[in-house]
C-alpha cells in the first residue's frame, strides 16, 4: 500500500525534474552549425579539420599519366573511362616524373636523385622539387617511392563519374605512376548529374607536336622507334649468324 | 418540407439501408462498419425526439465500446481479410417466413402499445435538458433495476478479468 | 426555402470553422518543431519564411504531391475511408467548443456529453485504418490505440464528472459562466481553484486526454521506432497529413476543453472585462496549455502498453472515483 503512495509521489517528482531540465534548455544557445554559411572548424572542440588522408574528390595529373589503364581495370564500379592511342612516328613525349611519399602522407614530385622503388632500409632517399628545392628523408619514414617513367600513349579520353565513384582510393593505390589522388574537396553537389562526369584529358595537347628526329633524344635513352630499328637489326644479325 | 423532415428521412433512410447493408453483406469487417453507422443514425433519431442524453450515451456506449468489442472480435477470429460468409440455397425460404412472423409481429405491437406522445413547446425542449430527469428517476423511481444491473455488470468484469488472467504464482517475499 | 436557408447557413460555420481548424494545424505543427528545437539546443525551421512560418505549407504541397500508394492487399474501401472519419470526428468536436461569450458554433444542451460521444469514434477509425491496411504493424498499433483510448475514456468521464457535478449542467456556456468570477471571487472562481479535489481532476482529466490524443508518453500506437508508424504505416502523402492534422486538432480540441472546463474558458482573472477576457484570453490559455503538451512530448519517455494500461486502471481510475466522492462530499459540506 505504502509502495503505491510511493511510486505515485516518485513518478510526479521526477516528471516535474524533467521539465524542469527540458524548460532550462529552452533558453541555452544553440548548437546548430548553419551549414553552407557558416561553415568552420576550429572553434569547437571535438570538430576537427580535414584530416590529411581524406579521400575526397579524384584528381589526376594528366603529365604524368602513362595510360595504364590499370586505375579503370581495378575500379569497383568502373566509373574511370580510358581511351588511349598510339603515338605518331618519331613523336616524343616527357618522361613522368618521380613522386616520393612518406609516411606522414607528404608528397614530393620531382626528379629522384637517390633511391628507388623498393625501399633500403638504412638508405637516404633524396629528390630534387619541381621548384629547385631538395628533399632527402631516410628511407624509414618514406612510404612509397615512384621512379619516372616513359609515356608511349596518347590518351584520347580520361573521364571519371564521380556519380559513381564510392571514393574507395583503389585507383590512386595501384596508379604506376601516383598521379591520380584525391583531394579534400567533398562538397561538389550540381544540380545537373551530367555535370559530374569530369573530364581530364585534353587531346589538343597533342596537336602540333613535331617528330623531330635529333634533338627530341629523351635524356635516358633512345625514342621508340630507334629501338625498333636496333630490336629489327639484331634480329637480323640473329638470322645470319643462325 | 421543413428542415426537421428532411433531416428525418435522411437518417431512417441511412438507419434501415445501413442496416440492411449489416445483414446482406458477405464481408464481416463491412458488416461491423455498416452497423456503426445504423447505430450512429440511431443516434440522430433520438436528437431529432429530443432525448439528447440518450443519443450521446447511445453512440459512447453502443459505438464506442459495444462495436469496439464487436471489431476485436470479428477482427480477431475471421483470419483473412476477405472471409466470405455463406448462404446456404435451401435457407431461404424458411428465412424469409420467419422473418415476415417477425415483422407482422412487430407492427401489431407497435400498432397496439400506448405511446405518450408529449405536446411540448419546442422551444422549451431545446433549452432543457433530459438529463436531469433521466438522473432523478434512475435514482428515485428506478434504483432497484439500476443496483441490481451495476451488480451485474460488476460480476460480468469480475468473471472477464478471471477467466482470461494468468496463473500468477505467488512469490516469496525475500 | 427554409431548409435550404438554414443548409448555407451551417455549410458556412462549418467552412469558417475547417478553414480556423487548418490555420491551427499550421500554427501547431510549426510551433512543436520550434519548441522541439529549443528544448534540444538547436533551432527549428529557419529557411523557409521568417522564421519558419512557411514550413508547414511546404511541408503540406510536398505532401500533396506525394504518389497516393494503396497496397493491392489492403481493402481499399475502407482504407480510403479511416484517415476521412479520424479527421471529421476529431473535427467535430470543434463545434461546442466556446471561444467566446457568443462564439460557439453550437451551444448543446449536452455539449461535454457531446464532446465525449465524438471522441470515441475515433477510436473506430482508427481501428479500420489498421485494418484496412493490411500490415501486421498497423493492425497491432490500431489494437493497441484502441485498447488505450478505450481504456482511458474512462477516467476522463470521471474528472469531468466532478466538475459537471460542481456546476449542475452539462452545458458548455453554462460551465464558463459559472466560472465568471475569475480567480479570487469566492463563490464563482476558476474549478481548478474550487476545490482540492477539482485540483487532481484537472490533473486526471489532463493525463487523460493526453492519452486520448496519442501523444507521448502515450504514443505507442504510432511509436516511431517502435512499431514503424503504427496505424497509419501504409498511409502515404494526402492520406497521412490527414492523420497529421486530425493529430493536432486533437490536440488543440483537448486543451481547449481542459480550459472551459477548469481553467475558466474565455472569463478573466477578474470578474467583467478585464485582462485575459474573451477571445484573446482563451487562445492565451490554450496556447499555454498546448505548450505544456509539446514540452511533456520532448521531456518523458515513451511508455510500454503494459505500463500504459497499469497506469489507467491501477492509478487513474481509483483516484478518479475517490476524487469524485471527494468532490461529492465537498459539495454536499460546502455548498
Amino acid at each position: 500500500m505504502r509502495a503505491y503512495f510511493r511510486n505515485i509521489y516518485a513518478a510526479v517528482s521526477t516528471i516535474l525534474i524533467g521539465m524542469r531540465i527540458t524548460f532550462k534548455e529552452m533558453f541555452h544557445p544553440s548548437v546548430t552549425n548553419q551549414y553552407p554559411y557558416q561553415y568552420y572548424f576550429e572553434k569547437r572542440k571535438n570538430v576537427r579539420g580535414i584530416h590529411k588522408g581524406f579521400r575526397g574528390q579524384l584528381y589526376i595529373r594528366m603529365e604524368d599519366c602513362i595510360g595504364c589503364k590499370k586505375c579503370a581495370m581495378i575500379c569497383p564500379v568502373d566509373c574511370i573511362y580510358i581511351e588511349t592511342s598510339r603515338l605518331e612516328k618519331g613523336i616524343t613525349l616527357s618522361d613522368t616524373r618521380a613522386v616520393v611519399r612518406l609516411k606522414d602522407q607528404t608528397v614530393w614530385i620531382g626528379e629522384l636523385l637517390e633511391g628507388d622503388e623498393k625501399i633500403e632500409p638504412g638508405t637516404v632517399v633524396k629528390l630534387r622539387d619541381l621548384d629547385g628545392n631538395l628533399h632527402e628523408s631516410p628511407s624509414e619514414h618514406v612510404e612509397h617511392v615512384v621512379t619516372s617513367k616513359k609515356r608511349r600513349l596518347k590518351l584520347d579520353r580520361f573521364d571519371i563519374d564521380m556519380s559513381l565513384c564510392m571514393f574507395c582510393g583503389l585507383c590512386t593505390e595501384v596508379c604506376s605512376t601516383s598521379c591520380l589522388y584525391m583531394t579534400q574537396t567533398h562538397e561538389f553537389s550540381t544540380y545537373d548529374r551530367a555535370s559530374l562526369l569530369f573530364h581530364f584529358a585534353d587531346p589538343s595537347i597533342y596537336e602540333g607536336l613535331t617528330p623531330d628526329e635529333t634533338e627530341t633524344k629523351a635524356e635516358d635513352g633512345a625514342d621508340a622507334s630507334e629501338g625498333r630499328k636496333q630490336k629489327a637489326a639484331r634480329r637480323r644479325q640473329r638470322e645470319e649468324t643462325a | 418540407m421543413t428542415v426537421t423532415a428532411a433531416m428525418f428521412y435522411l437518417f431512417a433512410v441511412l438507419t434501415v439501408g445501413s442496416a440492411v447493408l449489416v445483414v446482406t453483406t458477405r464481408n464481416v469487417v463491412y458488416a461491423a462498419f455498416s452497423l456503426m453507422l445504423t447505430l450512429c443514425s440511431v443516434a440522430c433519431l433520438y436528437v431529432m425526439l429530443h432525448a439528447d442524453f440518450l443519443a450521446a450515451t447511445q453512440v459512447i456506449i453502443y459505438v464506442g465500446g459495444i462495436l469496439v468489442l464487436v471489431l476485436f472480435g470479428v477482427m480477431m477470429t475471421s483470419g483473412k481479410l476477405d472471409m466470405k460468409l455463406r448462404m446456404e440455397r435451401g435457407r431461404l425460404i424458411p428465412g424469409s417466413l420467419v422473418g415476415l412472423i417477425l415483422l407482422a409481429l412487430l407492427i401489431r405491437i407497435i400498432y397496439q402499445s400506448p405511446w405518450q406522445v408529449q405536446d411540448t413547446n419546442m422551444l422549451e425542449s431545446t433549452t432543457k435538458s433530459t438529463t436531469q430527469s433521466i438522473g432523478e428517476s434512475i435514482l428515485g423511481q428506478y434504483l432497484l433495476p439500476f443496483e441490481i444491473v451495476s451488480v451485474i455488470l460488476l460480476v460480468a468484469l469480475i468473471g472477464a478479468v478471471l477467466i482470461s488472467r494468468k496463473e500468477v504464482k505467488e512469490i516469496e517475499e525475500s | 426555402m427554409e431548409l435550404l436557408s438554414s443548409l448555407i447557413f451551417m455549410l458556412v460555420i462549418a467552412a469558417a470553422l475547417l478553414g480556423f481548424v487548418m490555420l491551427l494545424a499550421l500554427i501547431l505543427v510549426l510551433a512543436e518543431r520550434k519548441v522541439s528545437a529549443y528544448m534540444q539546443d538547436r533551432v527549428g525551421p529557419r529557411r523557409v519564411g521568417p522564421f519558419g512560418s512557411l514550413q508547414t505549407i511546404a511541408d503540406a504541397i510536398k505532401l500533396l504531391l506525394k504518389e497516393d500508394i494503396i497496397s493491392l492487399q489492403a481493402d481499399r474501401k475502407l482504407f480510403i475511408l479511416a484517415p476521412y472519419l479520424v479527421f471529421v470526428s476529431s473535427f467535430a468536436v470543434f463545434a461546442a467548443i466556446p471561444f467566446g461569450r457568443n462564439l460557439i458554433a453550437s451551444d448543446i444542451n449536452i455539449g461535454i456529453l457531446y464532446i465525449m460521444a465524438i471522441s470515441s469514434v475515433v477510436v473506430l477509425g482508427i481501428i479500420m485504418a489498421g485494418w484496412a491496411s493490411n500490415s501486421k504493424w498497423a493492425l497491432l498499433g490500431a489494437m493497441r490505440s484502441a485498447a488505450q483510448m478505450v481504456s482511458y475514456e474512462i477516467p476522463l468521464a470521471l474528472s469531468i464528472l466532478s466538475v459537471i457535478m460542481l456546476v449542475g449542467s452539462l452545458r458548455m456556456q453554462d460551465i464558463v459562466g459559472a466560472q465568471s468570477g475569475g480567480l479570487f471571487s469566492a463563490q464563482n472562481r476558476w474549478i481548478l481553484l474550487d476545490n482540492p479535489f477539482t485540483f487532481l481532476a484537472f490533473f486526471i482529466y489532463f493525463i487523460s486526454a493526453l492519452s486520448e490524443v496519442n501523444r507521448t508518453p502515450f504514443d505507442l500506437p504510432e511509436a516511431e521506432s517502435e512499431l514503424v508508424a503504427g496505424f497509419h504505416t501504409e498511409y502515404s502523402g494526402m492520406r497521412f497529413a490527414l492523420f497529421f492534422l486530425a493529430e493536432y486538432a486533437n490536440m488543440f480540441a483537448v486543451s481547449a476543453i481542459a480550459v472551459t472546463l477548469f481553467l475558466g474558458g474565455w472569463s478573466g482573472i477578474l470578474p467583467g472585462y478585464t485582462f485575459l477576457n474573451g477571445v484573446p484570453g482563451f487562445v492565451i490559455k490554450v496556447s499555454v496549455l498546448v505548450f505544456v503538451i509539446m514540452w511533456l512530448r520532448w521531456t518523458l519517455p515513451r511508455l510500454r502498453v503494459d505500463q500504459l494500461m497499469s497506469v489507467c486502471w491501477k492509478y487513474l481510475i481509483p483516484i478518479a472515483f475517490f476524487n469524485l466522492i471527494g468532490v461529492g462530499v465537498w459539495i454536499l459540506i460546502f455548498d
